[in-house]
């Protein structure tokens, strides 16, 4: 069996899934950062296709993380995009279990054994 | 939660992006060239205070050039509240020094050329002094660091023309002093404006708005 908490009492269970996916981590720390970015500019930052940027916003929005809003510059519609109260707070949630988990590495016990 | 140094990293990385179309090197180094040019003008006849609105106008171009090249391509972003203080702090820097200069510009057009030429020499080299702790606040507010390197150019042309102008005479020691330097930079900034259109070529709408 393994105990798979680390010393600050976090467990990788808690690790938010929805957060800890590479290009999501990235648009989430960006918009930690940035007070709001147009879709373009998240685009240009981390490189990925406008669909599959379309598709994680629109995951992580979904979830509470994002505000999205759509502004008509002269003719053309443009998406600028920031974080929520609780985006942030999950984003901060996330790296303090993260920080926790690598700085405390879950000890692996094998059934049997005491804790 | 504080911000680590990864995040700090990230922001700095998205900022200085907005750096990398060149239009700030471009600038700076046409006003380096312009000032080479002021002793052709003279020995052409012209008054060397036709030159000087440029050093007002080039800043606007920057600006224009910022907004319908730049953001378009590189798309908008709002950076937070220390970035913003920091830009506003500069913007009421600048605003100041204009107001300072504004008596110059004044007595140079409306006095009449000739007669307010010498006072205005003086005020001008008094501007022209301040030009060096005014780029050195915008490389500072700006968090600019090619800009501190430009100082160091702008520095010692002005310290080289002395020097250089006496032996060589006024228009090859301008031209040494101030039009190589601004033909590099100018030529730096080209580079970076062709390589930055590359890179961000036009959106197409599927860019834009996607969802």
């Amino acid at each position: 069996m393994s105990d798979n908490t680390g010393s600050g009492g976090h467990q990788a269970s808690q690790v938010d899934r929805l957060i800890h996916e590479p290009a999501r981590y990235n648009i989430m720390a960006l918009l930690y950062v940035v007070e709001r970015a147009e879709f373009l500019f998240i685009k240009n930052q981390t490189g990925l296709t406008p669909g599959n940027l379309s598709s994680h916003l629109g995951r992580l929005e979904s979830a509470g993380h994002l505000k999205i809003e759509k502004k008509f510059i002269g003719k053309t519609p443009r998406t600028f995009v920031m974080l929520t109260g609780p985006g942030r707070k999950a984003f901060e949630e996330y790296r303090s279990v993260m920080k926790d988990l690598m700085t405390n590495p879950p000890v692996l016990i094998e059934d049997g054994e005491d804790k | 939660m504080q911000t680590s140094d990864r995040l700090k990293a990230v922001e700095k990385r998205a900022y200085r992006s907005t750096f990398e179309d060149g239009i700030y090197d471009i600038v700076l180094g046409i006003m380096l060239l312009v000032f080479s040019v002021i002793p052709v003008m003279e020995m052409l006849g012209l008054n060397r205070f036709y030159a000087y609105p440029l050093f007002i106008v080039l800043p606007l171009v920057s600006l224009v050039g910022k907004k319908y090249i730049t953001v378009p391509r590189l798309g908008a972003v709002e950076f937070g509240p220390k970035r913003k203080t920091r830009a506003r702090l500069l913007g009421w820097i600048f605003a100041a020094a204009l107001f300072l200069m504004a008596p110059v510009v004044i007595m140079v057009f409306a006095g009449g050329m000739q007669e307010g030429a010498r006072t205005a020499s003086t005020l001008w080299i008094l501007a022209g002094s301040a030009a060096l702790p005014l780029l050195t606040m915008a490389a500072f507010f700006m968090d600019f660091p090619r800009m501190y390197i430009y100082l160091a150019v702008v520095s010692g042309a002005v310290v080289e023309v002395e020097f250089v102008s006496p032996v060589i005479g006024k228009i090859p020691g301008c031209i040494v002093a101030f039009g190589l330097p601004g033909l590099v930079i100018t030529i730096y900034g080209i580079l970076l404006f062709s390589r930055f259109v590359k890179k961000y070529p036009v959106p197409g709408k599927e860019a834009l708005d996607v969802r």
